[in-house]
């Protein structure tokens, strides 16, 4: 596994993010308002329980995510590819995608939707609301990962390209795009991982008194909830996991072998990770022959046309790169005046139609946003407290590594959102039964980034540092403190910083439930936001979501980051 | 004839009308903002003519490899201009090819593969490319390993491969950037041996060569001509050919002459004005760590103001003569002395035996910076670049006047005592002294 | 005549530029006659856990003679010491294919169809006599050397290692 240690970025809230923020409130504003435009109804397809559509359910849920998963990986190439070799558009793309990536994806639903809708015919509008909520649950890690390897390509390997005078094709496709496959190959899976979790929340669901439903896994489960029907529901369950397993097997896993020559190190490693299904297909001459016949000479061609065009400058690497927000630098720019103008217009037409709001129905949403807070830290306090010691355990034993990460990849490939409606039956009997699977919901959402962070900052630890504390017998909770937590602290932070987006995210489905015709939910700002959209309250949807958005994208700031930089200071990182 | 210390060596070249092929006139390059920038290489000036194999030679922070890089076009110089054929260039240089220090190989390539990368932009139809680069790297000598990936091969084999790669364009100079640093040692007399094979028996395309280098003996060893950089900033204070027949002989007296003359030239610029033998004069005790002086003086406490020797020793389960350099390293901290076979602890070491950890620091850091390697330490480190400085610098001196071991102890136990008294630490990973 | 070390002593972890620069090191240093291993050593910088078996190495090869402590040069070594770059192969080939393992590997790869075989399987073969972690890096010294040589060849994608043409023409390989 490609460990590299997440760089640190900007620690407090600049004027970039103010810029962002006011933008955000903006386009929020325009969505909602062409919501008001949208149809009365938009009848869906009826959903069958019947086992028999079920193949023909997961294909449609496999389509949607693939769709979502190119446009992503369309938009990380060259977003991350612009800003990584841009440095004017870099100042303003960066704030950008670390503000989106702070957005509650579900809160964003019913904007998307019903914008969609109103502008495309119906059965096409929700399918693409569908794939584009998708997109904004993959594309981030991505985009960031992605950019981040191309500012940290090894100076020398730049040069050595601009020493053989690779033009910008021939560098991006030989140097650059190979240095961050590895990172891609494992952001993909997580951002698949991310993506199945949403998309049982996409498939099916209730806006402003409107049904909305697309045939697929997600909505076979619901219904299956809704009416009630356990053994359709597991059997959902059972196509769901058969379907994760196979796109592990026959996707995951392969990619990874073959990602692994892609590994700078320079020892190789005593095991590498293997594939039966990437040996079969390299058994297959077929396939080698039709490798030959098309991408090869389509690889020449594109060399010859593209890659021996003059060389332009080489850029630069910047290994230890801070962020630096210096926006004002841009202000300049009259393109940059004219969508200032049009930003603090849609942003005060925004705030004017909010101020409508009722101020006890404000004080609703602050009530809201602290139960949901304190549900949210519970959850986390219990993934940490089972994931920091499992994933230590798991990365600093190299072997038993490798032998449980596919496991743990599959079982966090498998969506609580599906899950959860028997989780719901078994806890509605007890009192406060809602808020504890509220908060199990959060956590089997949550945990698995923690996890996986943490194990592999596990793995991180440099061998020759284990082995002296052992020999000098530093042991228990010495050994923790001075050893263990420093190593793994940016990557706990990492985790931290994803598994608290998660957990608020999760909050929208996991405080407002359907099911079996009663819809139960319990106060929160997951269940505002889905409950003001169900009944078609936009101005409370509208301060609710960007609560949510504020609150998370503070903790953030001036927690996780605050963190980061002291233990950076503290521990001296890098 | 040394005199004052910027006294520049010339070359007197004979002038046969051979090709210039790289002039560098006037170059200057700093870093950073007008006000506070700092200056990396100032008004270098020097050329290279065919046939020649030039090597630059200087220690960290002279800028040498960014030197190299200005010559190659990868960037261009704050002030000055580098000619190549008589043309200024524009951006990279066509003409030139580097070998990287790191190698620079990209690891999803085969070697055959990363060869051919080098010949891609050129356009050349699949086959004719691949025939160029296995016939490059036959000429190394990598016949066998062109589809070995490069985690498969060895340093010194993955240095092949750069070569073969910066080969295969065809270049007329050859930039190298320290290209034999990160082998070991054997792969690197291997490697060396294998190119002065090819380069004196004309069988590389090339017209001449530029070698970095911080490695004196590495420099007279392969060079025919030597361009001597000082520090901070990187100026030339030497530019001579170095006559020594092929091939030459490490242990004979020519080849010493030149390394030493070399050495002098370069350290003499660099040294403070403090006497540049003392530190071989007064050698630390060798290998004594203050926490053995410490414990000495706690074991003074307890007793009369003298004590005998022997006792002492006995009672610190020494030798005596593994007690008298500790005697002797808390003497030149001016904590105690040695008389007629008793041990006295002055106030001073009361004081310090009595003190908290802290405030021994304070105690010892004046006393310790009168010991002369110990300044010489903190004073080179004070004017170094980043403050730092390769622990190779030190020893150079040190074996001046010490054999290699002790040299090494030397330096080691300055170290210690450094440390300790916080005037400077020690990077084990670079290797490398600094201030921090 | 073939060595005496059979098949089931590994080989030595010594890569060809090693015992190259070994070689040429001491074509300087036994100039006046041999060279003890303490100082080989401290000449080149090498802890004794590391020269050992480069010396070993080349001591299988035939290039050096090792006695009591002391190394010397035989007339072969002295030879690759100070031959050209593809001279040098054609003498580490002959000298490679005289051991004994070596010899093995190439009837073993002569006997399978393409004369190829997979890295498992060959691990396997190893192992017979060999622990795991031995015939691992016997493995890797093998290829090394095969290469060098140009005798064997090795994919590192479809992990096979095959017999280049050449020697599979030659008498050495079809005498065992």
């Amino acid at each position: 596994m490609q460990v590299r240690r997440p760089s640190p970025t900007r620690v407090s809230v600049g004027v970039a993010d103010v810029f962002v923020a006011l933008g955000l409130l903006a386009v929020l504003y325009m969505g909602v308002s062409l919501a008001f435009g949208a149809p009365p109804r938009v009848a869906g397809p009826t959903i069958t329980l019947d086992p028999a559509a079920l193949p023909y359910y997961g294909l449609r849920s496999l389509l949607r995510m693939a769709a979502a998963y190119a446009l992503s990986l369309a938009f990380t190439l060259i977003y991350g590819y612009v800003a990584a070799r841009n440095r004017r558009a870099e100042m303003v793309m960066l704030p950008v995608l670390d503000i989106l990536q702070s957005v509650p994806i579900l809160s964003l639903l019913p904007v998307v939707v019903l914008a969609l809708v109103a502008i495309a015919p119906e059965g096409l509008g929700v399918e693409l609301a569908a794939i584009v909520l998708i997109f904004t649950s993959q594309v981030w890690n991505m985009t960031f990962a992605f950019y981040h390897s191309l500012i940290t390509i090894p100076r020398e390997m730049l040069e050595a390209a601009g020493v053989f005078r690779l033009n910008w094709w021939m560098r991006f496709k030989s140097v650059e795009l190979p240095f961050a496959t590895i990172s891609l190959v494992w952001n993909s899976m997580m951002s698949w991982a991310g993506g199945w979790f949403f998309l049982m929340a996409a498939e099916q669901f209730q806006l402003g008194g409107r049904d909305f439903q697309l045939p697929g896994l997600g909505s076979y489960l619901k219904t299956a909830a809704e009416q009630g029907n356990i053994s359709a529901l597991l059997l959902g369950l059972a196509a769901l996991v058969v379907l994760i397993v196979a796109l592990d097997q026959l996707v995951w896993r392969p990619a990874i072998a073959w990602a692994d020559k892609f590994n700078l190190q320079t020892v190789e490693e005593a095991e590498p990770p293997r594939s039966w299904f990437l040996d079969f297909l390299s058994r297959s001459v077929l396939l080698e022959h039709l490798y030959g016949w098309t991408i090869v000479p389509l690889g020449e061609a594109l060399d010859r046309l593209i890659g021996t065009q003059p060389a332009g400058s080489v850029p630069t690497s910047r290994p230890f790169a801070k962020r630096k927000g210096h926006f004002l630098g841009l202000i300049g720019t009259a393109a940059t005046v004219v969508l200032a103008v049009v930003v603090i217009y849609g942003a005060a037409q925004a705030i004017t139609f909010m101020s409508g709001l009722a101020f006890d129905q404000w004080l609703l949403v602050l009530a809201a946003a602290l139960a949901t807070f304190l549900r949210v830290a519970v959850a986390l306090a219990i993934a940490l407290a089972w994931a920091l010691p499992v994933g230590v355990a798991i990365g600093t034993n190299h072997r038993l590594a490798n032998q449980l990460l596919p496991v743990v990849q599959v079982a966090a490939s498998v969506p609580a959102t599906a899950l959860f409606p028997v989780v719901l039956l078994l806890l509605l009997g007890i009192p406060g039964g809602l808020n504890i699977a509220a908060v199990l919901l959060m956590l089997l959402g949550t945990q698995w980034y923690l996890l996986f962070n943490i194990i592999a900052g596990a793995m991180a630890i440099p061998e020759d540092l284990r082995y002296t504390t052992e020999s000098l017998g530093i042991r228990g909770l010495e050994r923790w403190r001075s050893f263990i937590l420093p190593a793994i602290f940016p990557f706990l932070v990492t985790g931290m910083i994803t598994a608290t987006g998660g957990a608020w995210n999760a909050s929208v489905v996991a405080e407002y439930v359907l099911f079996a015709g009663n819809v139960y939910q319990t106060l929160g700002l997951g269940a505002l936001i889905a409950g003001s959209s169900a009944s078609g309250e936009f101005r409370l949807l509208m301060a609710s979501t960007l609560t949510m958005v504020a609150i998370v994208v503070l903790i953030n700031r001036l927690v996780w980051r605050r963190l980061y930089a002291l233990a950076e200071a503290r521990f001296h990182l890098d | 004839m040394e005199g004052a210390v910027t006294v520049r060596e010339q070359a007197t070249r004979p002038s046969t009308g051979v090709a210039t092929l790289v002039e560098v006139r006037g170059v200057s390059k700093y870093y950073g903002k007008p006000e506070g920038r700092i200056l990396v290489l100032d008004d270098i000036n020097f050329s290279i003519r065919e046939g020649e194999f030039v090597a630059l030679l200087g220690q960290t922070g002279s800028g040498k490899s960014t030197l190299l890089r200005i010559v190659m076009g990868l960037t261009p110089p704050s002030s000055g201009e580098v000619l190549y054929r008589g043309e200024p260039l524009q951006g990279v240089n066509p003409h030139a090819a580097i070998v990287f220090q790191s190698f620079a190989l990209y690891p999803w390539f085969t070697a055959l593969e990363n060869v051919e990368l080098a010949l891609k932009p050129k356009g050349l139809p699949p086959e004719e490319r691949r025939r160029k680069a296995e016939a490059i790297l036959d000429m190394v000598g990598l016949d066998g390993f062109e589809d070995a990936y490069p985690r498969e091969l060895s340093g010194g084999m993955r240095q092949k491969v750069g070569f073969a790669r910066a080969l295969a364009v065809e270049p007329e100079i050859l930039l190298m950037d320290e290209p034999f640093s990160a082998l070991d040692v054997l792969s690197a007399e291997t490697l060396r041996g294998e190119l002065m094979e090819l380069w004196l028996g004309k069988k590389l395309p090339i017209k001449a060569m530029l070698m970095v280098t911080h490695n004196i003996e590495e420099a007279v060893l392969l060079a025919d001509r030597a361009i001597v950089l000082s520090r901070n900033p990187g100026r030339v204070i030497g530019d001579f050919l170095i006559q020594l027949p092929y091939p030459r002989d490490r242990n004979s007296r020519a080849f010493n002459g030149v390394v030493d003359r070399i050495y002098r030239l370069i350290t003499r610029v660099v040294a403070p004005t403090a006497v540049p033998e003392a530190e071989l004069a007064s050698p630390l005790p060798s290998g004594v760590h203050i926490d053995e002086i410490a414990g000495l003086t706690e074991q003074m406490l307890g007793r009369e103001e003298k004590e005998d020797l022997y006792r002492l020793a006995a009672d610190l389960h020494m030798e005596v003569d593994e007690l008298l350099p500790v005697t002797a390293a808390a003497e030149m901290l001016g904590l105690g002395r040695v008389e007629r076979g008793d041990f006295i602890l002055d106030p001073l070491g009361r004081e310090f035996a009595e003190a908290d950890v802290l405030r021994r620091k304070e105690l010892l850091r004046p006393k310790a910076l009168e010991v002369p390697l110990v300044h010489r330490i903190y004073t080179v480190l004070q004017s170094a670049k980043d403050k730092r400085m390769p622990e190779e610098f030190f020893l150079d001196i040190l074996r001046k006047g010490f054999s290699e071991r002790e040299a090494r102890v030397q330096l080691e136990t300055a170290i210690d005592w450094g440390r300790y008294t916080e005037l400077f630490s020690y990077d084990h990973d670079s290797r490398e002294l600094y201030i921090e | 005549m073939a060595s005496i070390i059979d098949a089931d002593v590994p080989l030595p972890n010594a890569r060809v530029e090693h015992i190259i620069g070994l070689l040429e090191v001491l074509d300087e240093e036994t100039a006046q006659g041999q060279v003890d291993i303490f100082r080989l050593g401290q000449r080149l910088l090498l802890s004794i856990d590391d020269l050992l078996p480069i010396l070993e190495g080349a001591r299988l090869l035939r290039f050096v003679d090792v006695r009591d402590g002391d190394v010397n040069l035989t007339d072969v070594g002295r030879e690759m010491a100070r031959a050209d770059i593809l001279e040098r192969k054609q003498i580490f080939r002959k000298q490679a294919v005289q051991v004994a393992l070596v010899r093995e590997v190439m009837g073993l790869l002569a006997r399978q169809p393409d004369h190829t075989m997979s890295r498992d399987r060959l691990l396997e073969w190893l192992e017979t006599s060999l622990s795991e972690l031995w015939a691992a890096r016997t493995f890797d010294i093998l290829v090394d050397w095969g290469r060098y040589a140009e005798i064997l060849g090795y994919n590192a994608r479809t992990h096979e290692l095959h017999l280049t043409v050449a020697s599979s023409e030659s008498k050495v390989t079809n005498e065992v």
